[in-house]
């Protein structure tokens, strides 16, 4: 299943996709070189704080090695909390031992071990110890490292000298105040650029596509007349161009069709008025004089006269009634038809052919229920199924018309005890120009009273279909017809 | 016997009523006719029918304007009218029936129309 995904999320998903991983590179490259960058120059910081301060330490050291530190201590302390980084000095000798070590202050006093003399182990600091310049020596942490500071004194002595521990753990309140202001400034332009690329995307694609699809709906819903006003020299110009003429086109074409089916339809009134005004002369008088010959040979012709000029009428009224109904103006007129007067009433005009056949009529409709349908209509729908079911039915034979309400829908059954249908009949009944077999040929049958009555009854959303057991077992129509919403109780 | 006033320009169509209706329901009707819109209200004039069967289609007056006048006339506003049209469209159904107590259309079945007249008139 293809899940709909519009034109906006295609455009700005790759878009939102590079820019997740331009952030995130550019952020992590920069912050890895800022933190570098910052960790070099604390290094480079350290070993000139180291060297500007190794002389005032041990000149101080020497000046006050009498007095018990006391002043000492406190100069000491001074220099490591003015470098943030530093947090620990010792004082040695070339051999390695120690003579002072800060770790060694406990609450303002200089507390030396009482084991005696301390040396450090280490064979590469003690031979740093004795270079003339300052060496640095990283711990396997990375983090802290000591800075060996020898102190060459006057006339080339270099008795001293000294360690500085440092740590790099300020670098990480450094590293977040980077990471901050590196996401911060890469965010916000990675931000107005989007903003402008939504804006030049909208201006130049989305919001045409939208107009185009906009004017796309309206033509579909038979708004011709919509055109779409894109003023724009490039593709999208160019369809908003071809767009407006293909609607140009259609609204001519529309046109043009409209007038030809007013035409046609004109016609059709004219042709049918004049066909039908003859034909109540010809086939009234024919009843009249079937009753008053005596020569025999008339008396045989007539019916055949009669037989055909029925057919001749049933043919013109039916075929104007279906090019009415199929035409695609419908002139039809709503109404609300109360379907028990409506069928009585249908029902007595029909009188005449009942008596003519003896049939005797069944009414069960007793339920006042109200349909909308056009009542001209409906009139010939139900018409054309009681005139089948005489014409088809058997001399004496019988007709019962029931009525059920369903829901939202009345169910209205004719009956016959006529000829009945094969399934092949059936199946076809509702077609155009259809007439059944030779066992059902009938002179003055046209083949189009049912395919009226579907067209009718598609009209008003219903549904007609007819069943029967076979030859000479009848046929029911059922109709089904949905209620009005007065009906529908609730 | 009911009386009934025809009112049509074609004068073959009054005689096919006339012809069928005496010879079918002898006794039953008296035909009289007009063959022009202003020829009914002068026949109207002479003889009060009880229903009219009026075409829509004729010359100079046609059956609108002869339904109207009478539908706005002190004298014959309540005579009923049949309306006979070879008209099918929605216009002619809708108005017919709105201003006639009854339409049929061409071509007409005489027994229907009997039928039609008797339930009118009864």
């Amino acid at each position: 299943m293809k899940i709909y995904a519009g034109l906006k999320s295609k455009l700005y998903g790759p878009l939102i996709i590079i820019f997740i991983i331009v952030f995130f590179t550019s952020s992590i490259t920069i912050i890895n070189r800022e933190t570098n960058e910052a960790r070099e120059s604390i290094i480079v910081n350290s070993i000139s704080y180291s060297n500007l301060s190794v002389k005032y330490i041990l000149d101080t050291y020497d000046l006050y090695f009498d007095s018990g530190y006391i002043k000492f201590i406190e100069k000491i302390s001074q220099i490591i909390s003015m470098n943030e980084n530093v947090y620990r000095i010792q004082i040695l000798n070339l051999n390695g031992k120690i003579l002072f070590d800060s770790n060694e202050i406990i609450s303002g006093r200089y507390n030396e071990i009482e084991s005696g003399e301390r040396y450090i182990d280490n064979k590469v600091i003690i031979e740093q110890l004795s270079y003339k310049n300052s060496s640095v020596r990283f711990d396997e942490d990375n983090i802290n490292y000591e800075i060996i500071q020898p102190f060459p004194e006057e006339w080339g002595r270099h008795d001293y000298s000294l360690r500085y521990f440092y740590s790099l753990e300020s670098l990480n309140t450094l590293n977040n105040k980077i990471l901050i202001e590196v996401l911060f400034s890469i965010g916000l332009s990675i931000l107005i650029s989007f903003l402008i690329i939504f804006y030049i995307y909208k201006l130049y694609i989305t919001q045409p596509i939208n107009k185009l699809l906009k004017g796309m709906k309206k033509i579909k819903s038979g708004l011709f007349d919509y055109r779409i006003n894109i003023e724009a020299k490039d593709e999208i110009g160019e369809l908003t161009t071809s767009f407006n003429e293909m609607a140009d086109d259609l609204k001519s074409y529309k046109e043009t069709l409209e007038k030809l089916i007013d035409d046609k339809d004109q016609l059709l009134l004219q042709i049918g008025h004049d066909l039908k005004t003859p034909l109540g002369p010809i086939t009234n008088l024919l009843d009249v004089l079937e009753g008053d010959i005596s020569n025999s040979e008339r008396k045989e012709i007539l019916p055949v006269l009669k037989k055909n000029v029925n057919y001749m009428q049933n043919l013109v009224v039916k075929s104007l009634e279906i090019a009415r109904l199929n035409s695609i103006k419908s002139d039809s007129i709503m109404e609300e038809i109360n379907i028990k007067n409506e069928i009585n009433n249908i029902i007595e005009n029909k009188k005449y052919m009942l008596d003519n056949k003896n049939i005797i009529i069944q009414n069960n409709i007793n339920n006042d229920s109200i349909i909308q349908s056009d009542q001209y209509e409906f009139e010939i729908l139900i018409s054309n199924i009681l005139e089948n079911a005489i014409n088809y039915n058997i001399d004496g034979g019988k007709i019962t018309i029931d009525s059920e309400e369903l829901n939202e829908h009345i169910m209205i059954s004719i009956k016959d005890t006529g000829i009945g249908m094969s399934e092949d009949q059936l199946k076809h009944a509702f077609d155009e120009f259809y007439k059944g077999d030779s066992s059902r040929q009938h002179l003055e049958s046209t083949g189009l009273g049912l395919a009226i009555c579907k067209r009718i009854i598609e009209k008003i959303k219903g549904k007609i279909w007819m069943e029967s057991k076979g030859f000479n077992k009848g046929t029911v129509v059922y109709i089904q017809i949905p209620l009005h919403k007065k009906n529908i109780k609730n | 016997m009911k009386k009934i006033l025809i009112v049509d320009d074609e004068i073959e169509q009054i005689y096919t009523i006339e012809k069928t209706f005496d010879k079918l329901f002898k006794g039953e009707f008296k035909i009289i006719s007009a063959t022009s819109g202003e020829k009914c209200f002068k026949q109207l004039e002479k003889n009060l029918p009880d229903i009219i069967i009026l075409d829509l289609m004729m010359p100079i007056m046609d059956g609108w304007q002869v339904l109207e006048k009478l539908r706005t006339s002190e004298k014959w506003k309540n005579i009923p009218v049949i309306i006979l049209t070879a008209r099918t469209d929605g216009f002619a159904r809708h108005a017919g029936k709105l201003m006639a107590n009854d339409y049929i259309s061409k071509p007409i079945n005489i027994h229907e129309l009997k039928i039609r007249i008797e339930k009118i008139i009864n």
